[in-house]
C-alpha cells in the first residue's frame, strides 16, 4: 500500500519533472528546464520564498509566544480549570484547516472581527480588507497559521515544563538566578523535545500549506500569498504543465526534508 | 494534515543515507516516457439526428450557477424525449474550469460538458468535431458569427476558423450598470456617449463622496473595463480578437494596451475604486452595487436577472462607451459554450439536446430568464419575451446592437486556459495597487500567453 | 509586599494569560456562530448576539450543500480508512518493535521518508495511477492512498508504543510456552490499547479533515468528504455570510465532538507520543 501509493509516485515524481508532459499527449524530455524555470519564473521562486516567510508564523511564532505563555502560567494547576484550558487551546488543532480558512476570510473581511474591534478602539484609520492588501495579506495568512499551531504549541511545552525536576528550579534560584535567567539555564534546555516536536509540525505545515490559501486568498492579490503546494495545483491542473508541477513538488518534499533535519538533530536529547 | 505529523522521538534512529537507495529504485522502477497514448479520433463515423427508442442517460456537467437552468432545459427535453433521462451535475467555476482536463480524459465522462477555454482538448483530441451535427441539423445556415469563437484549427490552437467544438444556448455581453438614483445626484440623466464623458461621471461622483466605480478584483472583474479602453485606444478589434483566437504571432504588448492599462491604474489612483477592490468577489460585487455602493458596475448580462430583482428597478445598463460619439460600440462576449467530449457514448443524444436548446422556444425562454443570456440560434427565431424598459431588455436590445455592428469580441481570459486564473487577475491586482507599471503589465500579459502557446 | 499577595497577583496574571490564550483559540468560531445565527443576505457585524437569533440558517445550509450527501460519503471514506489503516499500523508497528524481521531497519528508513512528505508532492502522479487503474472517481481513489499516506505516522506512532513494553514482560511470557502470536494478543496488544485509540482518533481527524485529496481524485462532488465539498460551498454562497458560518460550523461539528468525546484520552495520548 504505501509502495504503490506513496513510493512509486514520489519516484514518479522526480522522473516527470525532466519531461514536459500535458498529461494527455506524448511526453517530451526537458532536460533540466523546469529545475532551472523555479528559479527564473519569479511566480514560482515567489511561492517557494512564502512559504519560508510562512516558517516564521507557523513555527518561530507560536515556538516563541508559546514558551512565553507555558512559562508564565506554569505553575498554575486549577484542577478542572486547567483540563477546560488544555481542551480550549487544543481545539484549533483538530478542526479542517478549510473551515479554519473561512473562518479566518470571516474575521479579517470588511466587515469582519478584526476591523470591527480595530474600530472599537478607535483605529478605524487601521481598518482594511486583509486578504486583499498587498503588504498584509501574507502576515494575515501567517496569523491563521499562528492560529492553528498556537494552542497546542502551549500545550505541549506546558507539560513538558511539568516533567522538568523541580529540583532543577530549586538549585537555580539558590544561585540567584532571576526569571529570565532561570528560564534561559533551566525550562529552556529542559524543553529541546518539545521545542523541536513543535517546530517540526509547524514547518511541515507552512511548507506544504494548500488547504488555507487554497480557501482564503487562492494565492492573491497578485501573487502576494501564491505557495507552492497551490502552484503545484494549478501547474497540474488548470496549465497542464505536469512536468514543471513535478520539478516543483521534489524540491518541496526536499526542503521539507532539509528544514527539518537540523531541527530533529537539535531536538535530540543525547 | 496536521496532527499526523507528529514525530514519535524514538522513531529517529535509522539515518537518512539508507533511504537514498529506495528513492533511487522507486525512481528506476518507473522509467520510461509518460504518456504514450495512441491518439483517438475526434470526427464521429457516423452521426444521427434520431436519438431512437431505448432509454438512455444524459449527463451534463456544468457550473453551479447554471445548475438551475439546465435542469429546466433537461426537463423540457424529457418531456420531448421520453426515453432520455437528463442528470445535471454542477461544480463551481473555477473547479470546473481546472478540472475539465482530466474529467474528459478520464474513464467516466460526461456527455456534454461547460468549457471556458479549449486549452489543449482539441489538440489532444478530446472533443468531438460537431461539423457533421451542423450539417445534420442545418447550424451551417444560421449566422455563422455566432460559432467563431468554438471554431478550432487542425493545429488545435487558433480559434475561428476550422471545425466546430462547441454551442451554447446564449450569450454573455459585457457593459456596464449604473445606479440612476445616484447617477441623478451627479447631474447624469443618461448614460455617457464618449469615454471623456464617462470619465467626467467618475470624477464628479468621487467629488460628491461617492463611490464612483464597483469593480469584483477578486477574480477577474477589472480586466473587463482593461479591454474596453484597450479596444477604444486600439480603435479597431483586430489586435486583440486575433490575439484571444491564437493567430500565429499575436501580440497585445501594444501602445493600446499600455494606455489602457495607465488610464486603469489613474482610476484606482484617483480613488474611482472602492478600497478592498482585490478582495471583492463577483457575488459580492453585485450584492453591494444593489445596495447603493457605486454609480458604476463593470459586469456581464448574467447579472441581469439578479440585478433587476435586487435592484428595484434602480439599475440600468449601457455599453461602454466608444471615444467619439457615433463610434461603433464594443463588447466582450462568449457563448456559455458546451462541447461533447469524445468519451462520449450519448454524442447523438448530446448533439440532439444542443440542438433543442438553441432552437426550442421554451427553452430559449428559459435561458433568458434565468441566466440572462440572449440566444442566438436561426436568424428568423423569434427573440424570447422581457419585460419592456427592464434591465434584463436593455441587455438584449444591446447585443442585438452588437451583433449588427460587428462589435463582438471574444474576453481576453479566454485565450489560453490559465490567463484568467494565473495572469490576468494577478496582473490586474498588481496595477491597481501600482505594484507594477503599465509598460511590466502589458509585457507581463504577452510573456504569459506566449509561454502557454509554446507549450 | 509579603510574599503571600505577590503570589496571589502572579496567579491572577496567569489566570487572565490563560483566559486570554484561550479567547484567542475560540474568538473565530464565536465569531462564525454569531454570524451563522444573523438574517441570511444581511451583513453580520463581527460578534454580537444577534437580536433574533436565525437557527434555521443551520437547517437551509444542510439542504443547500446537499450536506447529508456529503455526510455519507464522509463516513463511507472513513469507515473505508480508519479501521484498515489502524490494523496496517498496529501489525507492522508490533513487527518493527518487537520481532526481529529481516530488513526491519530498511523498512524503517522507507517509512521515514514518507513521514515528512507533503501529499502534494504525491498529487500529480497519484491521480494519473488512479486514473490508470480505474479508480479515479471512486471512493477508493481517496481511501487508498489515503491509508498509504498515514502509514508512516501510523506505524511508528505504534512501534513506539510496543517499544516502550518490558522485554521481561515478553520474556516470561515465552518461558511459559506462549506463542508469538499469543504474546501479542493477550501482553503487547492489551498495554498497546491507549496508543491504539489515539491512533484511531487521529486517522479519523485526517480523514475527515481532508481537503486535497478528494478535490483532485474525485470529480463528483457529492463523493467528497464533507471538508472538500466545503470549498464548493464557499464559492456558491461567497455572500450569503449566514449561509455560509452555518454550513462551516455543521462540518466543523463532527471533529470537534470527537475531540470532545475523547479529550481526556487524546490529548494525554498525544501529548506522551509526540515527546517520547
Amino acid at each position: 500500500m504505501y509502495g504503490v501509493f506513496v513510493l512509486y509516485p514520489l519516484g514518479q515524481s522526480v522522473q516527470f519533472s525532466f519531461y514536459e508532459w500535458d498529461g494527455i499527449g506524448p511526453a517530451t524530455p526537458a532536460g533540466l528546464d523546469n529545475w532551472r524555470a523555479i528559479f527564473t519564473e519569479p511566480e514560482l521562486l515567489g511561492s517557494v520564498i512564502h512559504a519560508f516567510v510562512l516558517i516564521f508564523f507557523y513555527t518561530v511564532l507560536p515556538v516563541g509566544l508559546g514558551l512565553v505563555a507555558a512559562s508564565l502560567i506554569r505553575e498554575l494547576r486549577v484542577g478542572t480549570f486547567n483540563t477546560t484550558a488544555r481542551v480550549v487551546l487544543f481545539i484549533p488543532q483538530v478542526l479542517p484547516p478549510v473551515a479554519a480558512g473561512i473562518a479566518w476570510t470571516w474575521m479579517f473581511s470588511t466587515d469582519g472581527l478584526v476591523n470591527q474591534a480595530l474600530g472599537a478602539v478607535g483605529l478605524e484609520s487601521l481598518t482594511r480588507a486583509w486578504l486583499g492588501d498587498f503588504t498584509f495579506a501574507l502576515p494575515a495568512v501567517g496569523v491563521i497559521g499562528f492560529w492553528l499551531s498556537f494552542g497546542f504549541c502551549t500545550v505541549l511545552l506546558l507539560s513538558g515544563i511539568g516533567k522538568i525536576d523541580p529540583s532543577l528550579y530549586e538549585a537555580a534560584r539558590l544561585d540567584g538566578a532571576g526569571r529570565v535567567a532561570e528560564f534561559f539555564a533551566v525550562t529552556l534546555p529542559g524543553l529541546r523535545g518539545e521545542i523541536a516536536v513543535c517546530a517540526t509540525i509547524g514547518t511541515i505545515a507552512a511548507l506544504a500549506s494548500f488547504d488555507v490559501v487554497q480557501i482564503a486568498t487562492q494565492g492573491g492579490p497578485g501573487y502576494q500569498t501564491m505557495v507552492p503546494g497551490v502552484e503545484i495545483y494549478r501547474l497540474t491542473f488548470l496549465e497542464q504543465r505536469i512536468g514543471q508541477a513535478s520539478a516543483l513538488a521534489v524540491l518541496l518534499a526536499a526542503l521539507v526534508l532539509l528544514v527539518i533535519w537540523p531541527i530533529q538533530r537539535l531536538g535530540r536529547h543525547e | 494534515m496536521r496532527t499526523n505529523n507528529t514525530l514519535p522521538r524514538r522513531s529517529r534512529r535509522p539515518s537518512w543515507p539508507t533511504a537514498l537507495p529506495v528513492v533511487l529504485t522507486a525512481l528506476l522502477a518507473s522509467c520510461g516516457a509518460p504518456g504514450a497514448q495512441s491518439p483517438l479520433s475526434d470526427t464521429p463515423t457516423s452521426v444521427s439526428t434520431s436519438i431512437g427508442d431505448a432509454p438512455v442517460t444524459l449527463e451534463v456537467l456544468v457550473s453551479t450557477p447554471d445548475v438551475a437552468l439546465y435542469e429546466e432545459l433537461g426537463e423540457a427535453f424529457q418531456d420531448k424525449h421520453p426515453n432520455v433521462t437528463v442528470q445535471v451535475t454542477g461544480e463551481d467555476f473555477n473547479s470546473l474550469t481546472t478540472n475539465v482536463p482530466r474529467l474528459i480524459s478520464g474513464t467516466e465522462v460526461p456527455d456534454l460538458v461547460r468549457l471556458a477555454s479549449f486549452g489543449n482538448l482539441v489538440e489532444d483530441r478530446l472533443l468531438t468535431n460537431l461539423d457533421p451535427y451542423a450539417e445534420a441539423y442545418g447550424w451551417t445556415e444560421w449566422p455563422q458569427s455566432q460559432f467563431a469563437s468554438t471554431r478550432v484549427d487542425d493545429d488545435g490552437r487558433q480559434r475561428g476558423t476550422g471545425h466546430l467544438y462547441g454551442a451554447g444556448p446564449g450569450f454573455g455581453l459585457t457593459g456596464m450598470y449604473y445606479n440612476k438614483s445616484l447617477a441623478a445626484q451627479i447631474g447624469m440623466t443618461e448614460p455617457p456617449a464618449t469615454l471623456d464623458a464617462f470619465e467626467e461621471s467618475l470624477e464628479k461622483a468621487k467629488d460628491a463622496g461617492l463611490l464612483p466605480l464597483m469593480v469584483n478584483g477578486k477574480d477577474g472583474g477589472l480586466a473587463y473595463p482593461l479591454q474596453n479602453l484597450q479596444m477604444n485606444y486600439a480603435g479597431s478589434t483586430q489586435v486583440v480578437q486575433d490575439w484571444n483566437y491564437n493567430k500565429p504571432g499575436a501580440n497585445i504588448d501594444t501602445p493600446a494596451l499600455v494606455d489602457a492599462a495607465t488610464t486603469l491604474q489613474s482610476w484606482s489612483e484617483e480613488g474611482y475604486l472602492p478600497a478592498d477592490v482585490n478582495s471583492i468577489d463577483q457575488t459580492q460585487a453585485p450584492a453591494r452595487f444593489a445596495e447603493g455602493e457605486g454609480v458604476f458596475f463593470p459586469s456581464g448580462n448574467w447579472q441581469a436577472p439578479t440585478l433587476q430583482d435586487a435592484g428595484g428597478g434602480e439599475i440600468g445598463f449601457f455599453l461602454f462607451p466608444p471615444e467619439e460619439t457615433g463610434d461603433p460600440f464594443t463588447a466582450m462576449t462568449a457563448p456559455g459554450v458546451l462541447a461533447i467530449p469524445t468519451k462520449s457514448s450519448q454524442s447523438d443524444v448530446a448533439a440532439a439536446f444542443l440542438d433543442f436548446i438553441q432552437t426550442d422556444t421554451g427553452a430559449r425562454q428559459s435561458t433568458l430568464d434565468l441566466l440572462g443570456l440572449p440566444p442566438a440560434g436561426p436568424s428568423d427565431a423569434s427573440l424570447p419575451d422581457s419585460e419592456p424598459g427592464s434591465l434584463v431588455s436593455g441587455t438584449v436590445e444591446s447585443f442585438q446592437l452588437l451583433l449588427e455592428s460587428d462589435g463582438l469580441v471574444d474576453f481576453m481570459s479566454n485565450s489560453t486556459a490559465s490567463m484568467h486564473a494565473n495572469t490576468l487577475i494577478p496582473q490586474t491586482q498588481l496595477l491597481v495597487a501600482g505594484k507594477t507599471s503599465p509598460a511590466e503589465f502589458s509585457a507581463a500579459v504577452q510573456k504569459d500567453y506566449e509561454d502557454e502557446a509554446e507549450k | 509586599m509579603n510574599t503571600a499577595s505577590s503570589t496571589r497577583h502572579g496567579l491572577v496574571s496567569r489566570v487572565v494569560i490563560l483566559v486570554a490564550l484561550m479567547a484567542f483559540a475560540i474568538l473565530p468560531l464565536l465569531s462564525m456562530l454569531t454570524a451563522a445565527l444573523a438574517p441570511q443576505n444581511s451583513t453580520p457585524p463581527g460578534l454580537a448576539w444577534p437580536e433574533d437569533p436565525q437557527w434555521q440558517n443551520f437547517a437551509d445550509a444542510w439542504t443547500a450543500a446537499n450536506f447529508l450527501a456529503l455526510f455519507q460519503s464522509s463516513v463511507l471514506i472513513v469507515l473505508g480508512v480508519v479501521p484498515a489503516a489502524v490494523a496496517m499500523a498496529t501489525a507492522a508497528g508490533y513487527g518493527l518493535a518487537q520481532l526481529d524481521v529481516p530488513g526491519g531497519r530498511f523498512v524503517n528508513a522507507l517509512l521515514l521518508v514518507g513521514l515528512t512528505l507533503p501529499f502534494e508532492a504525491l498529487i500529480t502522479p497519484l491521480y494519473y495511477n488512479l486514473r490508470d487503474m480505474g479508480l479515479l472517481g471512486t471512493r477508493w481513489a481517496v481511501i487508498l492512498p489515503l491509508i498509504g499516506l498515514l502509514m508512516p505516522f501510523g506505524v511508528f506512532w505504534m512501534r513506539a508504543s510496543f517499544l516502550k513494553v518490558e522485554t521481561a514482560l515478553t520474556e516470561a511470557a515465552e518461558l511459559d510456552g506462549a506463542t508469538p502470536w499469543q504474546i501479542f494478543r493477550q501482553v503487547q496488544l492489551p498495554l498497546a490499547v491507549p496508543a491504539l485509540s489515539a491512533l484511531t482518533i487521529l486517522f479519523f481527524l485526517a480523514t475527515w479533515n481532508q481537503y486535497l485529496l478528494p478535490l483532485v481524485l474525485i470529480d463528483d462532488p457529492t463523493m467528497r468528504t464533507v471538508a472538500g465539498g466545503l470549498g464548493a460551498f464557499q464559492g456558491e454562497h461567497g455572500t450569503n455570510i449566514a449561509l455560509l458560518c452555518a454550513g462551516s460550523l455543521l462540518i466543523i461539528a463532527p471533529s470537534l465532538l470527537v475531540f470532545l468525546f475523547f479529550q481526556r484520552h487524546f490529548v494525554k495520548a498525544l501529548l506522551q507520543g509526540a515527546v517520547k
